[in-house]
């Protein structure tokens, strides 16, 4: 049983590969829709460990966390859990995005023992301080977008060739939840991982740079070995450092839950 | 916590009667566990010490606890929870407060479709901010009013739950073998109720508080149903148990002697809480009923009587999260109001506002929650300011303000304004 089964994982790989750099580029939306195949693998538990950096280049914290996903036909849930510092052990985030409008968002905080919901159309806020947001850990919510192709060329910092794809937020809804008017992808041809993404705040102007590096296969999808967050308008920025990855191993709904989030 | 908590006199807590079966159960279970899973310790220290405001002129809280606490991996499967507290207070009462407790104990087995905890535990039921009513299992320390941390302040109790989860459905069942009631301040305390409101020249007898044997026919029991409709998260319960607070019941016994029997009465209490998100904000709802609530009347001899009448308490409210910070409002209404003129408990209409801001990478956090009797006129308002600093180490400045009509909840306090100081480690 066992060959016949590292066969059709062999294929996957080589499949996923070459589709991914011989696809004929019809128009953005399939290359993200391809591109988002590739990202979402059915269950995924990744162990980060995030430095947040000053202007001056500083690391002034570095914190851990593990990030558990699930995915099925209706729904993705997300949890996010601290490990470290102590002030922030245990705090947790799970999002539920089941396809019909804002994502459902939880926060646990362990000093209160108590879940607060959030309203989901707050995902521009800042996620723990750093410089992400609640929306920047999303997929690209394809239906709620408009896409375009700006080109290819070179993936800019990152060695490979790149699509260029713009984003504009299509509905009223995502216009109204999304802190940025523009969203310019750099898919990696090789691999249609997104490997730079540019994010354009309300006033029209560039306003973070987010780079993936190091993007390599685990269990047959690209991954990247590190993430950077880097906010133009105050030089700060955050690096997510990825040292632990395991996909589509099994995650029991429990680990997406209220339930663990609490624990 | 449901506002009848707060209708106190100068008695304390029952006494803790730990159950010895569960605790058997416990620990055998715990020596199963100890050759099981990765182990982890925990600890946190705090020194919290309180000046008062311009009428007084002294230390009022030399607040000192150290934390510690040691647990399993968590996840499916087994775990199991410890976390012990030494706390020594010397100014808040007469005489210092040294307190060593077992604050977690809990074995916990969780499956995908049950989860079963036994131990010393809480339970945190409602989703208000500083009054939930749902919070009816764990009864709370009101040494120091409602100006404790909310969380540090509820104790827990010794009790057993089973969850069952289906779907986006859960229905838990909860038992408390151990009786416990709310800690409240000592005689001649800082926040002694009773000091405030007896008439000039009255003598108060306390009597022994009669509380229920410990046989299974008195334990305490309830169930609560978690679910959702669309957006809407949803939860019902139902509690069989003891009053948090036990019931004065007043006899004149001399021209100027009061004696007080305080008794804890069996209550059915029936709650119902919900949530949803619109647009950017999220609706919050709470109400509770019982049918068994006494309530405080002044007899044709202008003395102080209890008699049994049904209350409800309802709460709604709303919370806004914009770019770091929440902001909130929130409406209760307490219906156990009292027509004993010397009596001051939070009855009727109140209204709460909450505004948190945080800077510096959420390490720098103001918070300012503000309560007031839309009736009565007196208010609470109590300010932080947290910095918390190299991801261990936190300093916060507080100030709590009560005022206003001195019939009122918090105007009963008005010359209790403080300012407190406190540090912490946590490892």
């Amino acid at each position: 049983m066992k060959q016949p089964l590292l066969f059709v994982i062999l294929l996957t790989v080589v499949a996923h590969g070459y589709t991914a750099e011989k696809m004929p580029v019809e128009d953005a939306k399939t290359l993200m829709q391809h591109s988002d195949q590739q990202l979402k693998s059915k269950t995924e538990i990744i162990h980060y460990t995030m430095d947040i950096i000053s202007a001056d280049g500083k690391v002034e914290q570095t914190r851990k966390f593990v990030t558990y996903s699930n995915r099925n036909e209706t729904e993705e849930r997300t949890l996010q859990k601290f490990e470290s510092p102590p002030v922030y052990e245990g705090t947790g985030l799970l999002i539920v995005d089941d396809n019909i409008g804002q994502n459902d968002i939880w926060l646990y905080l362990p000093s209160s023992r108590r879940i607060r919901r959030i309203a989901g159309q707050e995902k521009s806020n800042q996620y723990m301080g750093t410089e992400y947001t609640y929306e920047d850990f999303e997929d690209y919510q394809i239906s709620e977008y408009d896409f375009q192709l700006a080109g290819s060329g070179s993936c800019d910092a990152v060695s490979g060739e790149c699509h260029k794809v713009i984003a504009i937020p299509a509905t009223k809804t995502e216009k109204q939840a999304s802190g940025y008017t523009k969203q310019i992808y750099w898919i990696e041809k090789k691999s249609l991982y997104p490997v730079r993404l540019e994010l354009y705040g309300k006033n029209g102007e560039i306003a973070k740079v987010e780079t993936a590096t190091g993007i390599h296969q685990v269990s047959g999808y690209w991954r990247p070995e590190q993430q950077a967050m880097f906010n133009k308008r105050n030089g700060r920025s955050a690096v997510l450092k990825i040292t632990g990855d395991k996909i589509n191993e099994p995650v029991e709904e429990f680990y997406v839950s209220k339930r663990f989030l609490r624990q | 916590m449901y506002p009848s908590a707060f209708c106190g006199n100068e008695v304390r807590a029952f006494g803790t009667r730990n159950p010895r079966l569960l605790l058997i159960a416990i620990l055998a279970l715990t020596a199963e566990l100890c050759t099981a899973g990765e182990w982890s310790g925990k600890a946190v220290f705090r020194s919290g010490a309180g000046l008062a405001g311009p009428n007084e002129s002294h230390r009022v809280l030399n607040d000192n606890l150290l934390e510690l606490g040691w647990e399993t991996t968590r996840g499916l499967g087994w775990s199991l929870e410890t976390r012990a507290r030494l706390r020594y207070e010397d100014e808040l009462e007469r005489d210092p407060f040294r307190d060593f407790s077992i604050r977690q104990l809990v074995v916990s087995r969780e499956t995908p479709d049950w989860s079963i905890s036994l131990g010393k535990q809480d339970f945190v039921w409602g989703k208000m901010d500083a009054f939930p009513l749902l919070d009816v299992v764990n009864p709370r320390d009101v040494r120091e009013f409602v100006l404790d941390d909310e969380a540090r302040s509820r104790i827990p109790v010794w009790a057993g739950s089973a969850t069952y989860y289906w779907n986006s459905q859960s229905l838990q069942l909860v038992v408390v073998p151990d009786m416990e009631t709310n800690r409240l301040p000592d005689p001649g305390g800082r926040f002694d109720l009773a000091a405030t409101r007896l008439p000039a020249g009255v003598e108060l007898r306390i009597n022994t508080p009669n509380q229920p044997e410990n046989y299974p026919k008195n334990w305490e029991a309830g169930v609560k149903w978690t679910g959702r409709a669309g957006p809407w998260e949803l939860s019902s319960l139902v509690y069989h148990g003891w009053s948090n607070q036990p019931v004065y019941f007043t006899e004149v016994t001399g021209p100027t002697t009061l004696s007080v029997s305080p008794t804890s009465v069996r209550q059915t209490l029936i709650g119902v809480c919900a949530d949803v998100p619109y647009g950017s904000v999220v609706w919050r709802f709470e109400a509770l009923h019982t049918q068994d609530g006494y309530r405080s009347f002044t007899d044709n001899a202008g003395l102080p009587e209890q008699r049994k009448q049904s209350e409800t308490h309802v709460a709604f409210g709303m919370d806004w999260t914009p770019q770091n910070m929440l902001a909130g409002w929130q409406v209760f209404q307490f219906e156990n109001e009292g027509e004993a003129a010397n009596l001051a408990t939070p009855s009727g209409s109140y209204a709460s506002a909450v505004l948190e801001k945080y800077w510096l990478q959420r390490q720098l956090k103001l918070r300012v929650f503000g309560m007031s009797a839309l009736k009565k006129n007196d208010y609470l308002l109590t300010t932080e300011l947290h910095y918390q600093f190299r991801g261990r180490y936190e300093f916060t400045i507080a100030g709590d303000w009560m005022g206003g009509n001195s019939s009122g909840f918090f105007g009963q306090f008005d010359d209790r304004d403080r300012l407190t100081v406190s540090f912490s480690i946590k490892l």
